[in-house]
């Protein structure tokens, strides 16, 4: 399923953050990772993921420095920053405050309900 | 890079192409697109696979270069918005100035009175046949001296000198051209219609005017030049000369012992010349007529004091008659009023007109304004690239409109007042504060490039009142002399049948000064510094300077000045005694 692209943009920085949170990771393992961890959902192309991180960067919010890989190429490694760990902080907020909304007018399943009524994988 | 298939390269080549960038922006983004398909490659897909993934080459590049900027160094980036700043005020200006400058340029003015028509109105009713002007030119015109002989009539210090010989026997030479202009001043109406050029009629008493006049381009005037500013007054330098000619030629009369019948024609001639000069009221026009009365003025007092007893006593009395009549009800203030019509017509060939007494500056009438400021702008190519600028601060039609109907009002209500009540600001100061001090929009003001300086105009009135008045009181005195074998001690003791009312001091208000000073009788204003000083002659700086003290200064600010002038303002000196 393609995310609608107004949606992607809001969405698409918040998920390389997070992606980051984890460790330091090169561009096409951060494509790769959007790409299989969101089951296609937060795919992006190469064309849009790179001047993403750029802008990322500019803002301070990660930082990126080129250095050789186990396999001894040169790859350019991406961390988040310490204003970059705030922003996510702050995103993911805004995030689940908006899926709760969702939740209670239906957009989204209700965890609780979901249960009680045998779904989310129980 | 050099490890990638040709597809790759050509797509990584291609968008760093497009981004820009500075060269080493470049060499990163190619870098790092090199690594990543590699890296894609390294995962077992196509080159084909990662081309299709990797999108639009061109939107790519775009999105590139734009986040990359957001990277270069703050100074940069405050350069850049301070020049996109700059650019974009500078556009502003460029839009502001080309509005302006097609409003300017584009702006007609609509001339629609005929003001000349008005300002000679007077001149033109009168009929040929009863017109002095040609009798006044047909005598002036023989009353040229050869190009050998000098203009200039001067009785230099005595009758002694070689100007005064010189003068005398020119005019001997002409003693019909004088009586002439004795002829033509005693007619009523003076009938000389002044206009943009010299008549046919007057082309051999102004040869000079009317060659030039001849060797102009037919009409190429614009609509400033062929405002009533432009209208040609050489009949007031002639008057005067007329004027010059029968003081000088009173004066020789009585120094040669003659009975003051020829001098007493003459003043009586010069005071209707001055009458003559004012026939089309202008500012030069009255401020003639004011100097060749003070002409007849001098020619009295100085007889009075150099040949006392050339009079009769009904002589004295007509003098007396004749001063008395002099009607100043208007003088000076009908000039200020006329100026007005000047500065109307100026208005109407500048700006356009809305109707509604406003209007904008028009373009076309830059040259003409240039030449009135006389130097203000120097150089037409400029003042027409900044005049677009310019008009945007320069005040409109209504008020500059404004700013003259009130500038006028002050300078008429001070001309009708006595000098010892004006009012501390002057008319200078008036007009200084009423442009705002001076400011870049005032000097744009028509009022500041054409109004003439008002307070002398102003001045000069009230100093020929006050000379009148002395010749008046003189006059009086030698009648009493006459009477009692003695100057009276104080002018009380002359009777009211000689001496109705002792006029007075233009500088306090108060009776105008007498006193016998080494016997000789001494009429004076206690001058500027308001101090009676007794008859003593004005000092300036050490110097003797009789008529510094007759500048006026109000009361209350005579400590803002540093030299000022000490003693009195002697308005006459009778006969020093044997």
């Amino acid at each position: 399923m393609r995310i609608e692209r107004e949606l992607m943009r809001g969405a698409g920085p918040v998920a390389v953050l997070k992606l980051l949170q984890s460790g330091e990771m090169y561009g096409y393992e951060l494509v790769e990772a959007l790409d299989t961890r969101t089951e296609g959902v937060l795919a992006m192309g190469q064309s849009t993921l790179y001047p993403l991180l750029y802008n990322l960067e500019a803002k301070g919010l990660i930082k990126g420095k080129w250095r050789e890989g186990d396999n001894g190429r040169k790859r350019k490694y991406y961390t988040l920053t310490g204003k970059g760990s705030k922003k996510l902080s702050a995103e993911t907020k805004q995030w689940r405050a908006l899926g709760k909304a969702m939740q209670s007018i239906g957009v989204l399943p209700d965890p609780a309900r979901a249960i009680a009524a045998g779904g989310l994988g129980a | 890079m050099s490890e990638l298939p040709d597809q790759l390269k050509e797509l990584i080549a291609q968008t760093t192409r497009r981004t820009r960038l500075w060269r080493a922006e470049r060499r990163d983004v190619e870098q790092e697109l090199s690594a990543h398909f590699t890296d894609g490659l390294a995962t077992g897909k196509s080159a084909e696979t990662l081309v299709k993934d990797f999108g639009d080459p061109n939107a790519a590049a775009k999105l590139i270069r734009r986040s990359k900027k957001r990277n270069r160094p703050l100074p940069w980036r405050i350069m850049r918005n301070a020049m996109r700043a700059t650019a974009g005020v500078f556009a502003l200006m460029v839009i502001v100035y080309l509005y302006a400058a097609a409003r300017l340029y584009s702006a007609e003015p609509n001339v629609t009175i005929d003001y000349a028509a008005q300002l000679t109105q007077r001149a033109q009713a009168v009929r040929q046949e009863d017109r002095a002007w040609p009798h006044y030119r047909s005598a002036l015109t023989e009353l040229k001296r050869t190009p050998e002989e000098e203009r200039e009539i001067n009785l230099g210090e005595s009758s002694l000198d070689e100007a005064y010989t010189r003068t005398a026997a020119f005019l001997d030479r002409h003693a019909n051209q004088l009586a002439d202009l004795r002829a033509a001043s005693a007619i009523e109406e003076l009938g000389y219609v002044p206009r943009h050029r010299i008549s046919d009629e007057d082309k051999d008493l102004w040869p000079g005017l009317w060659r030039d006049q001849q060797q102009m381009l037919p009409e190429e005037q614009d609509l400033l030049s062929q405002s009533i500013l432009g209208i040609l007054l050489p009949y007031l330098q002639e008057m005067r000369y007329a004027a010059i000619c029968l003081e000088a030629e009173a004066q020789i009369s009585l120094d040669r012992g003659q009975d003051s019948s020829l001098t007493i024609a003459n003043i009586e001639a010069m005071l209707n010349i001055a009458r003559h000069a004012r026939e089309t009221p202008t500012l030069i026009a009255e401020l003639v007529a004011v100097a060749v009365m003070q002409y007849a003025i001098n020619t009295t007092t100085g007889a009075l004091r150099d040949h006392p007893d050339a009079f009769t006593e009904a002589n004295l009395g007509r003098l007396a008659h004749m001063f008395s009549a002099i009607d100043t009800s208007d003088m000076v203030t009908r000039a200020l009023r006329a100026e007005r019509i000047f500065f109307l017509d100026i208005v109407q060939r500048v700006y356009t007109d809305d109707g509604a007494g406003d209007g904008r500056f028009a373009g076309n009438a830059l040259e003409g304004i240039q030449s009135l400021a006389g130097g203000a702008y120097d150089d037409i190519v400029i003042t027409k690239i900044t005049a677009p600028a310019l008009t945007l601060v320069a005040p409109s039609r209504r008020e500059v409109s404004e700013q003259n109907e009130m500038l006028t009002n002050f300078a008429l209500q001070r001309a009708a007042t006595p000098m010892w009540k004006w009012s501390p600001e002057t008319v200078d100061e008036y007009f200084e504060e009423l442009l705002g001090g001076y400011s870049l929009a005032s000097k744009l003001s028509l009022i500041y490039l054409i109004t003439p300086h008002f307070d002398r105009v102003i001045a000069s009135r009230h100093w020929f009142l006050q000379n009148r008045d002395a010749a008046l009181v003189a006059i009086a005195l030698e009648l009493q002399r006459r009477r009692t074998g003695d100057w009276p001690q104080s002018l009380e003791e002359i009777p009211k049948t000689i001496l109705p009312s002792i006029p007075p001091d233009q500088f306090t208000g108060e009776p105008i000064r007498y006193a016998i000073v080494d016997g000789v009788p001494t009429l004076y204003s206690v001058g500027v510094d308001r101090i009676d000083d007794g008859g003593t002659p004005a000092r300036q700086a050490g110097q003797l300077k009789d008529e510094a003290a007759r500048e006026w200064i109000h009361a209350s600010r005579l400590n803002e000045h540093e030299r000022l002038p000490t003693g009195d303002w002697i308005l006459w000196r009778g006969p020093v005694p044997n």
